[in-house]
């Protein structure tokens, strides 16, 4: 018999004492590999405002090539790139999908968004950065915004995305419009993407501002050999559905589609500069912090 | 041609039953529904599938032949069977022609118009679409005319007067039939179907002869001065003829009235002679006598018409023939009486004695002493040669059993 989720339950996060300790150590983790990164390549730290040099990351592809540390390729014969940051704080954003779709998988994409916005946050705070999680509010085409200046700000963070339901209706794109994203400079986007096009975040992907599209797909959306056979596919969010005869071949036609929809999202992205990230809900949070980090 | 029956019909509205029960199983267990965020790849993904893949619900054959074998079971269980089909019948009305049908009822209507109206009442409970119904004057074993609506002239007085006998009644009971009469008292028809006017003793005539008629009722009869004397007509050319001058004697003996170009329906009797085209020579004899002479060729007989002489040289000419009220007669007015000559006036009285018809009608003594009773006895489809019905509820049931057991055998 298909497996079958259970469209009732839209998904609740829960966010337990052990992710807190585990979203610690990936905080922690996170900063001492930035401190270490910062040392070993040299990079001088300014106190103050002003367009300052704060280290070095690897090329990602696509990226300009203009601001390839050629000395450091000389030395190590690897790509960085030099980061910077013109205030004194860095500022940033991440986008919770908590739309009715992210209710799906097991676990849920809801639960596993929460998780890594939760560790996102956690990393960002614990390197100085203010950080402004948004999510959808009860209330539809409104946005719920926590944000955090402080690390000690961020069990304050975890309770607001502890028992969140995914109820949501919308598209991150309304969120991404928010005067808190656009005033950040890193901007971190998670949910399943489903709802909107990489040309719609564009816009965010601006000079001096970093985006990640973290994709998270449930396994089934991943991967439909379950379903085999008649399958009425719902859309939670649309309420419209979709009867298909599975066998191989539109298994196999799903799959170019969905390869087909996220190497578009990564192509564009990466044309401005930009990072975009695919992973099922199934992966572990930590994993999915430092790929989008 | 044979059309499809069942015996039990009531279970063909359980026909729907199998397909609801597929679909609700189909919607049930064959289908899972699977929410998901990806519909738009979904749809993607349908719409470059093939067309089978995008249908709503596509039956597995084994339900499909699951179906098909509840289907087949509900026929089997309505037990079908091919029912041949009734040939169209065409019913014989035999309307009686006897001067009786024309004695009026009590509102003064014909007995023989009563007698058709019930006839056509009871005839639509029991003719078929497709039937033909054929209406028949009959006289004794005669049909005198046959029509497809009753005709009111069956019954008129001039019809009277010819004094027809009524219908000879057995050769004429059949499945199919009606006796269409006015006296339903002693006929009984076993097959047949029977519809008679009856009618009131009334007031008429029994008999009549030149210069009086025998006129009464019930128990009362007298002999009554006739209203006028018989007319004959009798062309003046052939009176001087021997023919001519024998029906002369004959009118004058009788106290009969020659007449010239009187209408048929004013005169007792005509005498008609052929025209003398083509006329040839022709000998007739009887009696001890022989008549020669020119003779031409008479018109088509009609039904009630006795030949009374032929031509001895060519026996399938006719030279006289007679019915009630007409003679005719092939010979010119050139003629010869060879032989006895008195004979020949007698014969041809005989003749004229037996077709003058009376100057009003007459009708039997019984019509007018016995009232009689309207009597209905709806006539009887005929049995055609039918073959027997032919149930094949088996073949449905062994339809459903194969179906069955295919549907035990595919993979759903």
């Amino acid at each position: 018999m298909n497996v079958v989720p259970n469209v009732d339950d839209p998904g609740r996060v829960s966010l337990d004492a052990s992710y807190v300790a585990r979203a610690r150590r990936l905080a922690e983790g996170f900063a001492a590999l930035r401190a270490r990164e910062s040392l070993a390549l040299g990079a001088a730290r300014r106190a103050g405002g002003g367009d300052e040099l704060v280290g070095h990351r690897p090329l990602r592809a696509g990226e300009d090539a203009r601001d390839l540390d050629w000395e450091l390729y000389a030395r190590l014969e690897r790509p960085f790139v030099r980061e910077r940051r013109t205030e004194a704080g860095e500022r940033w954003a991440i986008v919770f999908d908590t739309s009715r779709s992210m209710g799906l998988g097991r676990p849920s994409k809801l639960q596993r968004a929460a998780e890594v916005v939760g560790g996102l946050a956690a990393c960002g705070l614990r390197i100085g950065a203010r950080v402004d999680c948004l999510a959808f509010a009860a209330e539809p085409g409104r946005a719920e915004v926590e944000a955090c200046g402080r690390d000690t700000d961020w069990l304050r963070c975890v309770r607001w995305l502890d028992g969140r339901r995914a109820l949501g209706a919308g598209s991150v794109v309304e969120l991404c419009a928010h005067v808190r994203v656009m005033a950040a400079r890193r901007v971190f986007v998670v949910g399943d993407l489903f709802d909107c096009t990489p040309r719609e975040l564009a816009p965010l992907a601006r000079a001096g501002r970093s985006l990640c599209a973290l994709a998270l797909l449930a396994p089934h959306e991943l991967d439909p050999r379950a379903h085999e056979g008649a399958v009425e596919w719902v859309d939670p969010e649309r309420e419209q559905s979709l009867a298909l005869e599975l066998d191989e071949a539109v298994i196999d036609r799903y799959h170019v589609a969905l390869r087909r929809r996220l190497d578009a999202w990564a192509a564009t992205l990466a044309r401005h500069g930009q990072r975009f990230h695919v992973a099922s809900s199934e992966a572990a949070f930590e994993d999915l912090v430092r790929a989008a980090l | 041609m044979e059309a499809l029956e069942f015996e039990a019909f009531a279970w063909l509205w359980a026909l729907p039953a199998p397909f609801v029960v597929a679909w609700w199983l189909s919607r049930a267990r064959g289908a899972s529904v699977a929410p998901t965020g990806a519909l738009e790849v979904w749809r993607e993904a349908g719409a470059e599938a093939p067309r089978a893949a995008r249908r709503s619900w596509r039956w597995s054959p084994r339900t499909a032949a699951a179906v098909a074998s509840l289907v087949a079971a509900i026929f089997a269980l309505a037990g079908p069977f091919l029912e041949p089909r009734e040939a169209p019948t065409t019913w014989s009305a035999i309307v009686d022609a006897s001067p009786s049908m024309a004695l009026p009822d009590a509102a003064g209507f014909p007995r023989g118009q009563r007698a058709a109206e019930r006839a056509q009442r009871l005839l639509a409970r029991v003719v078929a679409s497709g039937d033909e119904v054929e209406w028949r004057l009959v006289s004794g074993g005669r049909t005198l005319e046959r029509a497809s609506e009753p005709n009111p002239r069956w019954w008129s007085t001039q019809s009277a007067r010819l004094g027809l006998a009524r219908p000879d009644w057995a050769r004429f009971d059949a499945l199919g039939t009606l006796w269409v009469t006015d006296r339903g008292v002693g006929t009984s028809p076993r097959l047949a179907g029977l519809c008679a006017s009856g009618g009131v003793a009334g007031h008429g005539a029994l008999a009549s002869w030149p210069g009086a008629r025998l006129a009464g009722a019930g128990e009362t009869w007298a002999v009554e001065a006739a209203e006028r004397s018989p007319r004959v007509n009798l062309a003046a050319e052939q009176r001087s003829s021997a023919i001519g001058r024998a029906v002369a004697a004959w009118a004058s003996a009788r106290g009969v009235e020659l007449v010239e170009r009187f209408a048929p329906d004013d005169v007792e009797l005509s005498i008609l002679f052929a025209p003398p085209e083509r006329a040839r020579h022709a000998v007739g004899a009887r009696d001890g006598w022989r008549i020669e002479g020119a003779a031409g060729e008479l018109g088509a007989a009609a039904a009630l018409d006795e030949i009374w002489a032929r031509d001895a040289t060519d026996p399938a000419r006719v030279l006289v023939r007679a019915s009630r009220g007409r003679v005719e007669c092939a010979f010119a007015a050139a003629h010869v009486v060879r032989g006895d000559s008195a004979a020949f006036a007698v014969a041809w009285a005989e003749l004229l004695d037996s077709a003058l018809l009376p100057i009003a009608p007459t009708a039997p003594l019984e019509a007018f002493t016995q009232a009689s009773e309207a009597l209905e006895r709806a006539p009887q489809r005929p049995l055609d040669e039918r073959r027997p019905a032919r149930p094949f509820a088996h073949v449905f049931a062994v339809l459903a059993a194969l179906l069955a057991l295919l549907a035990t055998l595919l993979k759903r």
